[in-house]
């Protein structure tokens, strides 16, 4: 069956099952190879219209090649995971112009399942999930219709329908039960990171302010007692070396003593659903206390899982409103005294002059500059030079976050005051549909820390002396007229705001249920019934013994059952048996009719009755007889004694 | 040679497995006598699902596991799926009609479905015959024909059927073998050109009438030929065919003998020439006698007495 060539409808089906998965992965890719993908399709679906022949299988071979090379051409590769999948997106429409029988015909399907699955990667949104899950169905129904050419499509429709309705179960106790392995499992391809937006591990002057349109969900938290919005600081990377122009991380080091909370603080209890970012920091609320088993704390507070964040992760933390003691190694102290020479002049001479002031009015004294200095906060400031900060605080005066946070640090640092920028998320927006706050992209941001001696790190947040409205309400307010604003936080679009608060809502309920549902999740899920934290081999156990019971209970109904007979069929074996007794039967082959006719030979004075019994029966079986038929023929039985 | 070993092993496990095929006729297959194996394309979907699998750990695809499980699920139910489009089949087959030899034998199959399930891409195939596609509604019937190549005169068991299906997706292959105890006669095949019969000392023999006297209708048997057929009363007829039936040529007698062929003919070539003979003397509406060594048929004619002489030749031995 195999050697047989596919029927015409097959092909289709197989087209439509290859447009499906094609179509949302193509579209992510560099614009040729869409392009590519969709010219191909088109060509396909033209010749099949058509009714035209297919091209040589030297041709496509041909084609694919030269395709290859020019993928490889663009990524330099053809391992990586991006030209992986372009090379897939090239191939499967090539695919079909090579399938005539069945055997190419499963390529293409597999091809395609592989391609449903690659857009995960970026997307796993309920859409994506739902087209995904449109495109299986497709590509099932295909396969059948391979098998099956001459069925009805509403008849492989009812078959499929069925068929998951009975692996339902199966599914369920596969995705809740099967061991989940944590990956990665082997070195993530550099190139998984790309597509990505987010906080980096530095930050040059515009850096953040790219993001502030982005309205992707950066993470959602749900509070125990939520506190005021002006103190949602979300602390990610700590950036204490600067070069002049790049603000990077420093390396971690030892913390010489644990902090110390000095005061009994206001104790904040959240859990954040962290959307898979590619890095390894998680971002707690300032200042984190308690963080997961698999995190640590660098000595600078920016909390670090141990590898990278691929999937959905959800996480319990405790954090402190007030900032703990500690003590700061000097080293520490040195490198957030450190500025490159030469580098901003003028910002370093004004600095000088605070000097001889206690370490605390210095703090003051920049924040008045800032408060006097007639400064603008904008999403779209002039490029800066080479003194970057000499240029905004004396000329350009507009700045996003980012300029502000560098500008004070280097303030501070040229004043003798240890200082440091800290990036991460302020403020969120909270979605009163299910009572948690989101934080997007666009609530990126960079404030300032520094070191006074005897007190430890104080926040010092510049912005909120240009642009006050972005700590309590949110970025637009803080935003200059005439800036680009994103469309959802425009005003007058309050009711799209709210059918966003319950798409967010609906987001929410199926990252926690869905895509969290993680190695740790599944844990925590067994523990709660009964099952030891982290025994997988009782899980094995339990699979095994689960799955041989199902299996038993399969094979036993299956053997067990005596076929069941339809009502015309029980009663017409009821007057076989009443002619049997008198030793007459039908043979194997034999119809009922044909029956009927030899019966009424024996019996000639019953001969109306047995050939009217046949009739009925063999309406009822064969022909268009409905109920009455039916009471007709039991009655006929019940009163035929031969 | 390690080939003829192991087509050795397949017959022996075939015969073992013929064994257990259901019995009875008709005979309804039930589950313990499905055997199913993984096809090619059933072995590359788990290769494609186990690499799926894998692709969703490394990069933490939580809807990539969903698609994964969700593909192995069909697939495995689908099996079960396979298995069951066999069970509660009820073949069973007519005799075949004689025909000669080196035509087919045709053997009618009559499938019915037992359970109220409709089935789909079923094959049935007699051993080393070409497979014949089907598929049934829920408790519905069809009627298949199994037609069997014929080489030599004698009864022709109806080779062993093996009814498979790859249904829903091809992934596994479901067979069950079913020998139902179904025989057709093969006549021998008539010789092409052989002598005219030879005329017997003291017997009268003739030409046949020109005209046919028609003698009546009756019920029209499978086999018959065509133009037998009376089609007008057929028609009138709710299901079934009538025959003409014909008289006649009864008068002379043709004494078909075996001890009277030349002595130099081997079996079947005797055997072929009678069975020509016969045929020749039913065409010229001529009555006529069968003397082999071991039986001896009284004169007579018409399609009745021909089968009569036909089965005599092709059981000879």
């Amino acid at each position: 069956m195999t050697e047989t060539a596919l029927s015409r409808t097959s092909l289709g089906g197989l087209w439509v099952t290859a447009a499906l998965s094609l179509a949302p992965l193509a579209l992510a890719q560099p614009r040729w190879i869409a392009f590519l993908s969709a010219t191909l399709l088109a060509l396909y679906a033209l010749l099949w219209l058509y009714r035209l022949p297919l091209p040589s299988r030297r041709l496509v071979n041909a084609l694919a090649l030269a395709g290859s090379l020019a993928i490889f051409f663009e990524y330099r590769t053809l391992f990586g995971l991006r030209a992986g999948l372009a090379l897939l997106c090239l191939f499967l429409p090539a695919q079909l112009f090579v399938t005539r029988r069945r055997r190419e015909g499963l390529t293409v399907i597999l091809l395609s399942w592989f391609l449903i699955l690659a857009r995960f990667i970026d997307d796993q949104t309920p859409t994506a999930a739902a087209l995904a899950f449109f495109a299986a169905l497709v590509s099932l129904a295909t396969l059948s219709r391979c098998l099956a050419p001459a069925l009805e499509l509403r008849a492989h429709a009812r078959a499929l329908a069925l068929l998951c309705a009975q692996s339902a179960p199966l599914f369920l106790v596969l995705f809740l039960f099967m061991p989940r392995v944590p990956g990665p499992l082997w070195g993530l391809p550099q190139d998984a990171r790309k597509g990505v937006s987010g906080l980096a591990e530095e930050m040059t002057p515009g850096s953040l302010a790219e993001l502030a349109l982005s309205e992707a969900v950066a993470f959602r938290v749900r509070f125990a007692q939520t506190p005021p919005r002006h103190a949602l600081y979300f602390r990610g990377p700590v950036l204490e070396r600067f070069d002049g122009r790049t603000w990077r991380m420093a390396p971690a080091r030892e913390r010489p003593a644990p902090p110390l909370i000095a005061s009994s603080p206001d104790l904040i209890d959240y859990e954040i659903t962290l959307e898979p970012h590619r890095q390894r920091w998680l971002l707690p609320l300032d200042w984190p206390l308690e963080i997961p088993p698999d995190a640590h704390m660098r000595h600078d507070f920016h909390v670090e899982a141990k590898q990278a964040v691929l999937a959905l992760r959800r996480d319990r933390f405790r954090s402190a409103s007030t900032p703990p003691f500690v003590e700061e190694a000097t080293e520490v102290l040195q490198e957030n005294l450190r500025l490159p020479l030469g580098s901003n002049p003028r910002t370093q001479a004004l600095a000088a002059s605070w000097r001889p002031l206690p370490p605390a009015q210095r703090v003051e004294a920049a924040l008045d500059h800032f408060r006097r200095g007639g400064f603008v906060y904008t999403l779209r400031p002039p490029p800066l030079g080479e003194h970057s900060v000499d240029e905004f605080l004396f000329e350009t005066r507009r700045g996003f976050c980012e300029h502000f946070a560098a500008a004070f640090v280097v303030l501070m640092r040229a004043a003798d005051v240890p200082a440091r920028v800290v990036t991460g998320y302020q403020g969120g927006s909270h979605n009163p549909i299910d009572d948690t706050w989101v934080v997007r992209q666009a609530d990126a941001h960079a404030w300032a820390e520094v070191w006074i001696a005897g007190a430890g790190w104080r926040r010092v947040d510049p912005t909120a002396l240009a642009a006050p409205q972005r700590l309590e309400a949110d970025l637009v307010a803080a935003l200059p007229v005439g800036d680009p604003v994103p469309l959802f936080a425009r005003a007058g679009f309050d009711w799209l705001r709210t059918l966003r608060f319950h798409w967010w809502a609906l987001q929410n309920g199926w990252n926690q249920w869905v895509l969290g549902y993680t190695a740790d999740r599944q844990r925590q899920m067994l523990a709660r019934f009964g099952l030891q934290e982290g025994d997988w081999r009782h899980l094995v156990w339990f699979l095994g013994i689960g799955a041989a019971l199902a299996l038993s209970l399969l094979a036993w109904t299956a053997s067990s059952r005596k076929p069941r007979l339809d009502p015309a069929q029980r009663l017409w074996r009821a007057f076989l048996r009443r002619l049997a007794r008198k030793g007459e039967a039908p043979a194997p082959w034999e119809g009922p009719l044909a029956f009927a006719k030899r019966a009424a030979l024996r019996w000639p004075e019953k001969a109306a009755e047995i050939e009217r019994i046949a009739r009925l029966y063999a309406g009822l079986r064969y022909g268009k007889l409905g109920e009455e038929a039916l009471e007709a023929l039991r009655r006929a039985v019940l009163g035929f004694h031969p | 040679m390690p080939f003829r070993l192991f087509s050795e092993t397949a017959k022996r496990w075939r015969a073992w497995l013929l064994a257990r095929r259901p019995r009875g006729h008709p005979a309804r297959i039930a589950a313990r006598e499905v055997y199913i194996l993984p096809t090619g394309a059933g072995v590359a979907a788990a290769l494609a699902l186990a690499a799926m699998w894998v692709a969703s750990i490394n990069y933490g695809l939580a809807l990539g596991h969903a698609l994964t499980y969700f593909l192995v699920a069909v697939g495995v139910v689908s099996l079960f799926q396979t298995q069951r489009s066999l069970v509660d089949l009820e073949i069973a087959a007519r005799p075949a009609q004689p025909v000669f030899a080196g035509e087919p034998l045709v053997f009618l199959l009559s499938v019915r479905e037992l359970r109220g399930r409709a089935r789909f891409a079923l094959r049935i195939r007699g051993d080393g015959l070409p497979p014949i596609n089907c598929a049934l509604s829920a408790w519905g019937e069809t009627t298949l024909r199994l037609s069997t190549p014929t080489t030599h005169r004698g009864w022709l068991e109806m080779p062993p059927l093996v009814i498979e299906t790859e249904w829903p997706f091809g992934f596994a292959r479901a067979w069950t073998y079913v020998a139902l105890p179904v025989r057709g006669l093969v006549y021998p095949k008539p010789a092409e050109n052989p002598p005219p019969a030879p005329r017997l000392p003291g017997r009268e023999t003739g030409v046949a009438r020109g005209e046919e006297d028609f003698a009546g209708l009756s019920d029209h048997r499978p086999g018959e030929p065509l133009p037998r057929v009376a089609w007008k009363a057929s028609a009138r007829l709710e299901e079934g065919l009538l025959a003409k039936r014909f008289a006649g040529g009864e008068s002379q007698i043709l004494w078909l003998d075996w001890q009277a062929l030349p002595s130099a003919l081997d079996k079947e070539t005797r055997l072929a020439w009678l069975a020509r003979w016969a045929l020749d003397a039913e065409r010229a509406r001529l009555a006529w006698g069968l003397v082999l060594p071991t039986i001896r048929l009284a004169p007579g004619s018409g399609p009745e007495h021909l089968a009569h002489t036909l089965s005599a030749l092709a059981l000879y031995d």
